[in-house]
């Protein structure tokens, strides 16, 4: 039996590819700060009969300092971890992050310190094992620093390139590291945006997600035409770029 | 490393919001919820704006719209909570549809126990306008419970037995008692997924009703109206019986084998801006007259359950047709005593206003127990007749309809309804009152409002009455 583990099973993207992964011969672990949530999602895959029940477990991505003793409770749990999908992430509007800076460093320490916290132990392990795969949920706003959004764009920069590095030192391992980059998406984190033909949903999203790891990707954009708009994006010189309203 | 935060989040985004029939329009904000977490936060953050639950907005007229305010779109909110094999017990949050209970239940043996004429609607939206079918009972007579959140902030569970004031008044009540966070539903066991369907001709309407007074023991009854036939043919109707076919009933071993069959009959699509044109009363009266001449006397046929219970579903955004100004739907209904008397006098008057009806469909209510205050199923006869808004005419002879249908003692069902004036809906509901003391005790400050509820007059006795706003909250970038 395959083993997953989902951190952040609570949102929306993790909760589109949960009920897409289950199956017979998968064993799922779902991980996040709201286990009465979780267990809705678990049950919900319990009653379309997609697998055995899902365990859950409590985690808190900021709390890095309990990191250590929850990849060691997953290890108790189910003996080796076959595959991490990491989604958690939080996103506030720039302009209240820059007058907050509680707020900035909330998304710093999610998106980024958080994520290089836990997938550092989980990559020790994957490492040992020389077997594995690492899926990391990051974004199109990590790609270039944008005056409307470049606190939370900053922490995802700094997650792609963790990713990125992560990539290359498993290779000699044989562990696969897949970054993921969305653009928009509809869940809790843009209920607040107006929706437009560039959003997708997260279904969409989780089937380009399993789609890109059967294909051995190491980044995918998602959908697929976010490639083409960062491209345009990131190649912007400067010196016009910084007075675009992007 | 912990750092707490108090960001507020927008209370969702501006959108045009409207119902099935695309009039009347509205702006709101519409707020995703993927967990009773951001209800409450609505709750919480609403600063004065009013909140209304909203599914897949298939009612309609302005039921599910809350303009210059903010609806909760339930629709993300699609989880299975439980399910109970022996008893067919099943529990699911309320933005689940129709569909997706049918697509999951069918294989083992299950099927809804009422349905409405399309399987897109989500299971709240269903138990707020407490939804009737082809069978005789609506479907709070299959609700083992209800999972709400309340005005208050708190989360509560009624049933027949438990708080059955606030179950009463939330089945047909239109989402003004609070939120519908989940539902337990009694699922009917079937042998296959296929009915035996029977098809009859009645030239008249005094046929049609000896039809329905004759099938009072078939399990599910809906009859095809031609509403454009005067005089003698008056009423010509096609009446549908139908039952579940049990295995043994299915004729090849191919469908046997398959006899719990999903189906996935093929979908149209109708382009945008289909011109209104195309759909006059000439157009309307060819496509009956050739449908009715077809039809042979009496018919009998296994047929799949998308083709009887939802043949509209096979065109997906039928609705489009009526184009721009959108449609009405006007469903009235007349009680027992003066059913025939009544849907006749109805008959004639709207055949002689001339206004084309593409789909007219008349049903029989038997005996049942008095259901919520304001829920629509009272035993009679109910017609249900589509009308495209056009230059606005039509709801001027609506209204006219409305006082014959209040002279039957008849009413009018909410879930269609876009034009029904405040005291003719009060004298149509006696039991308003009483739906109003439920109102006022669960939710006493007006926070789950309506555009519905405004026109009516459903709101909190004593309770501040909202008014639309300019929707203060705006978008946020990214
Ligand atoms: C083609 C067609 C055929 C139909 N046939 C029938 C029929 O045969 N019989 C019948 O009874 N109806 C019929 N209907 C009407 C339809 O079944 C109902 O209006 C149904 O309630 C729509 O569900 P929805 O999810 O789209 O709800 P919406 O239209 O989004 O909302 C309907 C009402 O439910 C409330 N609501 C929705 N979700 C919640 C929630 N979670 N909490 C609190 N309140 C909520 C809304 O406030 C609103 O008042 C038909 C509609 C169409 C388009
Ligand atoms: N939506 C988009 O448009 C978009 C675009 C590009 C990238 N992304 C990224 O995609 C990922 C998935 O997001 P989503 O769109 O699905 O949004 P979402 O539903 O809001 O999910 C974010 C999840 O992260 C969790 N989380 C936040 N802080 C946490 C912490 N300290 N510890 C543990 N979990 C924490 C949240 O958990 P709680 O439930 O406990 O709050 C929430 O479930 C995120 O990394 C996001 O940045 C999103």
């Amino acid at each position: 039996m395959k083993t997953v583990l989902i951190l952040g099973a609570n949102s929306g993207m993790a909760r589109a590819l949960a009920r897409l992964t289950a199956s017979p011969a998968v064993q799922l672990i779902l991980a996040g700060r709201n286990t009465k949530e979780m267990e809705k999602t678990a049950a919900d895959l319990e009653v379309r009969g997609h697998g055995p029940k899902p365990f859950i477990m409590a985690f808190d991505a900021q709390a890095t300092e309990t990191h250590e003793k929850f990849w060691s409770q997953v290890l108790a749990k189910v003996k080796v971890v076959d595959e991490v999908y990491l989604f958690f992430g939080q996103m506030h509007p720039q302009a209240e992050a820059q007058k907050d800076f509680h707020l900035a460093e909330e998304m710093l320490v999610t998106n980024y310190v958080g994520a290089v916290s836990i997938l550092e132990r989980v990559a020790a392990t994957m490492e040992e094992r020389k077997q594995g795969l690492i899926v990391g949920v990051s974004s199109v706003a990590g790609d270039r620093g944008r005056r409307s959004n470049y606190l939370y764009g900053s922490s995802k920069a700094g997650l792609s390139a963790f990713l990125s590095g992560l990539r290359s030192r498993l290779v000699p391992a044989g562990v696969h590291v897949l970054t993921v980059k969305p653009g928009f998406v509809d869940t809790p984190m843009t209920a607040g945006m107006k929706k437009g033909l560039l959003f997708a949903k997260p279904e969409t999203i989780a089937r380009g997600i399993l789609k890109a790891v059967k294909a051995k990707k190491d980044v995918v954009y998602l959908p697929f035409f976010w490639r083409w708009i960062m491209l345009v994006i990131i190649h912007i010189p400067e010196g016009m770029f910084k007075k675009t309203r992007l | 490393m912990k750092i707490e935060t108090t960001s507020d989040q927008a209370l969702g985004y501006p959108a045009e919001v409207m119902g099935w029939g695309r009039y009347p329009r509205s702006h709101s904000n519409v707020l995703p919820i993927f967990s009773p977490r951001e209800a409450e936060r609505a709750l919480q953050q609403r600063v004065g704006l009013t909140l209304l639950g909203r599914g897949q907005g298939r009612a309609y007229g302005d039921a599910a719209s809350n303009s210059g305010n903010v609806c909760l779109d339930f629709t993300p909110s699609d989880r299975f909570l439980g399910f109970d094999a022996k008893r067919g017990l099943l529990h699911a949050e309320a933005g689940v549809t129709l569909e997706q209970i049918l697509n999951e239940f069918i294989p083992r043996g299950w099927f809804l126990p009422v349905t409405p004429g399309t399987k897109y609607p989500t299971l709240g939206g269903c138990v707020a306008c407490d939804v009737h079918g082809k069978n005789h009972l609506s479907i709070s007579n299959y609700l083992e419970r209800l999972h709400m959140l309340l005005a208050d902030g708190s989360y509560v569970t009624c049933s027949p037995k438990e708080k059955p004031d606030l179950f009463w008044a939330t089945t047909g009540g239109m989402g003004l008692t609070g939120l519908i966070l989940s539902v337990e539903l009694r699922l009917q066991p079937i042998e296959s997924s296929y009915l035996r369907y029977e098809g009859i001709k009645a030239n008249n309407l005094e046929e049609i009703f000896r039809l329905f007074e004759e099938s009072e023991t078939c399990p599910m009854t809906v009859a095809w109206i031609d509403c454009l036939a005067q005089g003698r043919t008056l009423g010509r109707s096609i009446m549908m019986r139908g039952e579940f076919a049990r295995k043994a009933d299915l004729k090849t071993s191919a469908r046997r084998r398959q006899a719990l069959a999903v189906s996935h009959n093929p979908k149209l699509i109708v382009p945008i801006n289909f011109p209104a044109m195309s759909l006059n009363r000439f157009t309307v009266a060819a496509f009956n007259a050739v449908y009715f001449g077809k039809h042979p006397k009496r018919v009998e046929a296994i047929m799949d359950y998308d083709s009887f219970f939802y043949p509209l579903d096979s065109v997906l955004q039928w609705n489009l047709i009526y184009g721009k100004p959108g449609m009405v739907q006007y469903q009235f209904l007349i009680p027992s005593k003066h059913s025939f008397e009544g849907i006749k006098t109805l008959l004639e008057a709207i055949s002689a206003t001339g206004k084309a009806s593409f789909l007219a469909v008349l049903k029989k209510f038997g005996p049942m127990k008095p259901q919520g205050p304001i829920s629509f199923p009272v035993p009679g006869y109910f017609l249900a007749l589509d009308f495209p808004v056009g230059n606005g005419e039509i709801l001027k002879h609506m209204e006219r309809w409305d006082e014959l249908v209040l002279k039957f003692g008849g009413r009018i069902y909410l879930a269609k309804d876009a034009n029904l004036r405040a005291e003719t809906f009060r004298a149509m509901y006696p039991r308003l009152d009483e739906w109003l003391q439920v109102k006022k005790k669960y939710d006493p400050n007006n926070v789950f409002v309506s555009d519905m509820a405004r026109r009516l007059g459903l709101l909190s006795p004593g309770g501040a009455v909202p008014k639309m706003k300019k929707s203060k909250l705006g978008t946020r970038g990214k």
